[in-house]
Parts: structure tokens; C-alpha cells; sequence
């Protein structure tokens, strides 16, 4: 079995020694400014940076409502350090220009008693499973519309365009610092699989850490569609791993996420 | 001469015409010569053969099989006079048979089981649904034994919805239970789906007490026990704050190994209470508490959490805007009295961030 692992990311951290031009996978490319803040579904997509504990840390969230937004679970809170503090979300951040800026009100951690998310260890697929959060926001967000989400994991099924979103803070943060937008897709009819439950992934693209709690959007009928959250990844950059949106997950959002 | 109508049920049974036959016979064959079987009887036996066919088809049946027997068998007991249901089930349940569905125990959006993994843990959660007495006797029995954690978690659950239906009080016998549950090695040791949900039983009667046991799970690293003992003391925290800050702040050993998880329960309280702000100011207060403790605390009072999923007993409330309003308003308002007074000269950088942010 590969090794997975979470992929947040504490700041400043950089892996290398992976090229990203070598493997016969795809990797994340950078989104430019101007796309990431003027185009939808980019401009919906932003970075978090947290502190756990002490240790500053960053992750990616969506905003899907007029002051909530979906990320994934372990941005949010950590079985050592508890709730994660001092939340910035800035939307569509692009180095130093944001859309806007806010500070969260309020966490949402879609996990309960039997959730498994540390019987296994954290970077498990159990865990990965129930890894989805959810942040209530201060102010209104400066985006002309709010991403769309579904319950319906089928349409992973490779018949449509992927790509996942978020704020990469390993192989690009020698370049970028983490404060750019990264996307990355499948390659062609390169498909995810149910792993566990919720959990899927997918081995014909990667994700980095820092991308964790970002979207992962298939294009439907003329529509972005939030299928599922960024989890996880292999520490050798051969795949990666999604909590995709099911009913319950739809449930948790229609409840706690709506406004 | 007509033919009488035979009765309901009695198509193509050779019942012998009245005229054509002698009287003996006629008495042998004719139902209304027999004493009639009261309609209480008939439900009863229904209730009892679809019982036994339910058995077989869990012994034997497929998965599909064995889920439309199930579901056959709530959509009856559902159908029937509920006293006679109910007490059809609570014979079966005290003769003791049983047999495995084959699914996983899995707790639904009300609190109710969306799967059980037994025909009796199915018809002890069933049960509340059709008579609350039967419920509470049929819970009181399974409590009374040791079959296994996940009937004593439906029990417990059905034991607390009685409270709040009848106003009985279970809570004493609720935490005298739990605390057995949890002391129960086998158990402990390999914890089930339903053992786990029982967490949620001391939460949702504020049973403090435990707190100790739970704090010791939280230290077991790695283990399903840790995170169900950390969601447990999380989301007792949310529903009942006062009491969970009143407890920590007189057992300050409780905990005391995972500060920065401890800080988050006192990030709950609600400082439009005078009494939870003197327990967050006792808090403060304690020389017990580190200072990376207490920053923890105040920054996440900016933004508490919560676990949020389909529990037995309890609910995270919503957020809504008037009240996230209400108590930030009442977080900017106690950080600018306790800069003000100069109370906490150490925490200057976590105040000047309470009083600086922006309105819900």
C-alpha cells in the first residue's frame, strides 16, 4: 500500500527533490492572477492560513454561501492541538491581492463518535472518509456568484472535464510562497475510484500539500459542480485523494453551510 | 336456495354444503362453529410468524433478502395495534433469540438507526415508534443484560426519549450505565460501532462526571476511543458550557495533558452569562493554565467549533446571524473590559485581535 498523508501544510514547509515535469502523472500549474480573481468558478476559491497549536499553516477553502464556505476537515481541527485559531480566509488570492479577506465565526467539523478518524491514524483512509469541514465567515465576500455543489459522485466517472483548486504550499512555495492558485486535472477519461466509502482518489493527477480543502469541479451542462474536497495525497506524487460530496455530505452543507 | 358466502380466507377449502350433507358433518367443517379466534390472537400470531420468518431469512436469506424481510417486518409492527405489537416484540426480545442482519450499526439523522446489525438491536430501536412503555421495559431488560454494547446504546437512547416523553428520569441510572459500559474490557478493548454512539448518552444529560474516563480515551493516540472520547467532550462543551467550565475549573487535572484540545471547551461559552464569564474569568485566572493555553482560548473565542454529524440524543444547534452576533458583540465587549482594567497585561495580542474583528 502507498503512503498517503494529509496535505496540510505547516507554512514555510517546502518539499523538493520531485520533478514535475518527469512523472507520468499531471501536476499542478499555476492560475494566473487575472483568471483566479475574474473567472468562474476560480474566483470562489481562496486560502486559508491558521494556527494549530502555535504553528501557522495553510490550506485552500470554496465560498459557497453569502458567509460559509466548504473546506476539509484537518484544516480545521487536529487530535493534538484542537480547533485550529486565528483563521484568515482570502478569496482568490493571487501573491499580495486578494478578492476579500475575512476571519471565520464559526467551524463546522463534519465528524462524530464513530467517524474512525483516528483509529487508523490521521493520514487513513477511515479518516479520509469523513475529512470535510466547513467555515462560517465574517463579512460578504466580493464574488459575483457562489460555487454550486452536488451530491452526486457519479458524475466522477471521467465522462467530464475535472480539475481540483487550491493554494499549493510545497512544490511551488520555493516560486510562489504558497499565495498563488494551483489547478490540477485528470489526465483524459483518467477516472477516480471509491476507496472507502466516501473516499476516492484518482492516480492520473496530483495535488499538493496546501490544496487540501479546495474544490475538486467537474463541468456539467454548463455548470462548475463541487463534487468532492481535497484530502490527501501520496508522499511519492502518484496520486491523490478526494472526500467526495454524498447525500450525507449534502446534508451537513443544506444544514450548517447554507447561508 | 342460495349458497352461503364462504368466509374471508376460506376459498377453495372443501366446505360442505349445508343441504347436501348431515348435521355431524356440517359441525366439523363450518368456521362459525368454532369458538372465533379474537382479532388480538390473530395479530398476536402474525406478529410471532413474521417474527420467525424474519429469523430464517437473516440466517439464510441474501442481503437484499434479509433487507426486505426487515423492512416488511417494521412496515407490520408499524401497521398493527401498537399494544399488541409492542408486546409481541417484548417477547421476543426477553425469549432471547436473534440472529445478525449483516449490515453495520449505523445512526440516522433523527437519532434513529438507518441500519442495525441485529434483529434485536433493529426492533429495541423500533420499538420507541410503537409503544414508549414497551420501549422503556424492553430497554430496561436489554440494560439488565450483557449481550453486547450496541443493544445498551439503543437502550440508553430509548431509556432517555422516555424522559423526555414522560418525564421519567434516567439520568442516574443513564450514567450509572455508561460508566459501566465503558469499564466493560471486552468492550474497551474493541470497540463497537454502537459503543462508540453511546458517547453521545452522557452528553446529552451533562454528565460531567465522566469527564475523567472520557479525558483518559482522549490520551489513547491512534484509537477509534480517542476521537470518540474528543467529540463527546467537544460537543458536551457546546450544549452545556457552564456546567463543563464549572467541572473543568474544579478537577484541574482533567485534561490537563491535552491543554490546547481543554482551551477549546471554555471557546464555547456564551459571555452574555454572567455565570459562564466568571467561569472563563476563573479560567484565566488559574495559575494551572499555561499562557499558550489561555492565547489558544481567547483566539478561539473568534471562532468555537463544533462537531457536527447524526448523533443518538444530541444536535448542534445552527448558526444563525443574530445569534453569532449577539455573542460577538459580548466577546468584543468582555476583551475590551479586560484590556481595559489592565486584568491580563500578557494577552495583549489575542485582546487587540477579539476587539479588531469584524462583525459576524
Amino acid at each position: 500500500m502507498r503512503p498517503t498523508t494529509f496535505l496540510r501544510i505547516a507554512l514555510g514547509f517546502i518539499i523538493g527533490g520531485v520533478s514535475m515535469t518527469a512523472q507520468a502523472i499531471n501536476f499542478p500549474t499555476i492560475i494566473g492572477e487575472a483568471i483566479a480573481q475574474s473567472v468562474e468558478p476560480y474566483y470562489t476559491t481562496g486560502r486559508i492560513v491558521y494556527l494549530s497549536g502555535t504553528l501557522g499553516y495553510q490550506g485552500s477553502a470554496t465560498v459557497i454561501g453569502s458567509r460559509s464556505s466548504l473546506t476539509c476537515a484537518h484544516v480545521l481541527f487536529s487530535t493534538t492541538n484542537g480547533l485550529s485559531t486565528n483563521m484568515t480566509f482570502r478569496i482568490a488570492q493571487s501573491n499580495h491581492s486578494s478578492r476579500s479577506v475575512h476571519s471565520a465565526s464559526k467551524l463546522f467539523i463534519f465528524s462524530g463518535y464513530e467517524a474512525k478518524s483516528a483509529a487508523k491514524g490521521e493520514a487513513s483512509n477511515a479518516a479520509f472518509q469523513h475529512d470535510l469541514g466547513g467555515l462560517r465567515f465574517r463579512g460578504t465576500p466580493n464574488v459575483p456568484k457562489y460555487a454550486s455543489w452536488s451530491a452526486n459522485p457519479g458524475l466522477l466517472n471521467g465522462n467530464y472535464f475535472m480539475m481540483s483548486l487550491g493554494y499549493g504550499g510545497a512544490l511551488h512555495a520555493p516560486f510562489t510562497a504558497g499565495r498563488v492558485m494551483l489547478k490540477s486535472s485528470p489526465q483524459s477519461k483518467g477516472s477516480f475510484q471509491p476507496i472507502r466509502s466516501a473516499y476516492w482518489e484518482n492516480y492520473t493527477y496530483n495535488i499538493e500539500p496546501g490544496m487540501s480543502g479546495g474544490p475538486t469541479y467537474v463541468y456539467v451542462g454548463g455548470q462548475w459542480l463541487i463534487l468532492g474536497i481535497n484530502v490527501s495525497g501520496y508522499t511519492n506524487y502518484s496520486g491523490s485523494g478526494y472526500r467526495v460530496i454524498d447525500a450525507q455530505a449534502g446534508n451537513f452543507i443544506s444544514q450548517h453551510l447554507s447561508l | 336456495m342460495l349458497r352461503p358466502s364462504p368466509p374471508t380466507g376460506s376459498e377453495g377449502k372443501a366446505v360442505v354444503p349445508l343441504e347436501t350433507t348431515g348435521a355431524e358433518a356440517v359441525r366439523a367443517e363450518t368456521p362459525e362453529m368454532h369458538a372465533a379466534p379474537s382479532a388480538e390472537s390473530m395479530a398476536t400470531t402474525r406478529i410471532e410468524q413474521a417474527l420467525a420468518s424474519v429469523l430464517k431469512t437473516l440466517r439464510n436469506g441474501s442481503p437484499d433478502e434479509k433487507r426486505a424481510a426487515l423492512a416488511r417486518l417494521r412496515e407490520l409492527l408499524l401497521a398493527e395495534d401498537p399494544q399488541i405489537a409492542a408486546a409481541a416484540v417484548l417477547a421476543f426480545l426477553t425469549a432471547g433469540e436473534d440472529a445478525e442482519t449483516g449490515m453495520e450499526f449505523e445512526v440516522g439523522s433523527s437519532g434513529a438507526l438507518t441500519a442495525a446489525n441485529t434483529l434485536r438491536i433493529f426492533l429495541l430501536d423500533l420499538l420507541p415508534q410503537i409503544d414508549t412503555e414497551a420501549s422503556r421495559q424492553a430497554s430496561m431488560e436489554a440494560l439488565g443484560l450483557r449481550r453486547s454494547a450496541d443493544e445498551w446504546a439503543v437502550a440508553m437512547r430509548n431509556l432517555a426519549w422516555a424522559d423526555v416523553k414522560t418525564g421519567t428520569q434516567s439520568a442516574a441510572l443513564l450514567t450509572a450505565k455508561f460508566g459501566e459500559m465503558i469499564a466493560n474490557p471486552e468492550w474497551v478493548n474493541a470497540p463497537s460501532s454502537g459503543f462508540l454512539e453511546a458517547f453521545d448518552v452522557p452528553v446529552h444529560i451533562a454528565a460531567v462526571q465522566v469527564m475523567p474516563q472520557l479525558a483518559e480515551f482522549a490520551n489513547r493516540e491512534d484509537t477509534p476511543l480517542q476521537q470518540a472520547a474528543l467529540v463527546a467532550m467537544d460537543t458536551m462543551a457546546n450544549l452545556h458550557p457552564l456546567e463543563v467550565m464549572n467541572y473543568l475549573n474544579g478537577n484541574t487535572a482533567v485534561m490537563a495533558e491535552r491543554p490546547l484540545v481543554r482551551a477549546d471547551y471554555f471557546t464555547k461559552a456564551d459571555l452574555t452569562d454572567a455565570r459562564q464569564l466568571a467561569a472563563v474569568e476563573t479560567y484565566m485566572g488559574r495559575t494551572d493554565v499555561s499562557l499558550e493555553e489561555k492565547t489558544k482560548f481567547l483566539n478561539g473565542l473568534a471562532a468555537p467549533g463544533a462537531f457536527v454529524s447524526d448523533s443518538l440524543l444530541t444536535d448542534i444547534p445552527k448558526a444563525n446571524l443574530a445569534d453569532l452576533t449577539r455573542r460577538h458583540n459580548a466577546t468584543v465587549q468582555a476583551a475590551q473590559q479586560w484590556k481595559s482594567s489592565g486584568r491580563y497585561p500578557a494577552f495583549e495580542e489575542p485582546l487587540n485581535y477579539l476587539i479588531g474583528l469584524e462583525a459576524p
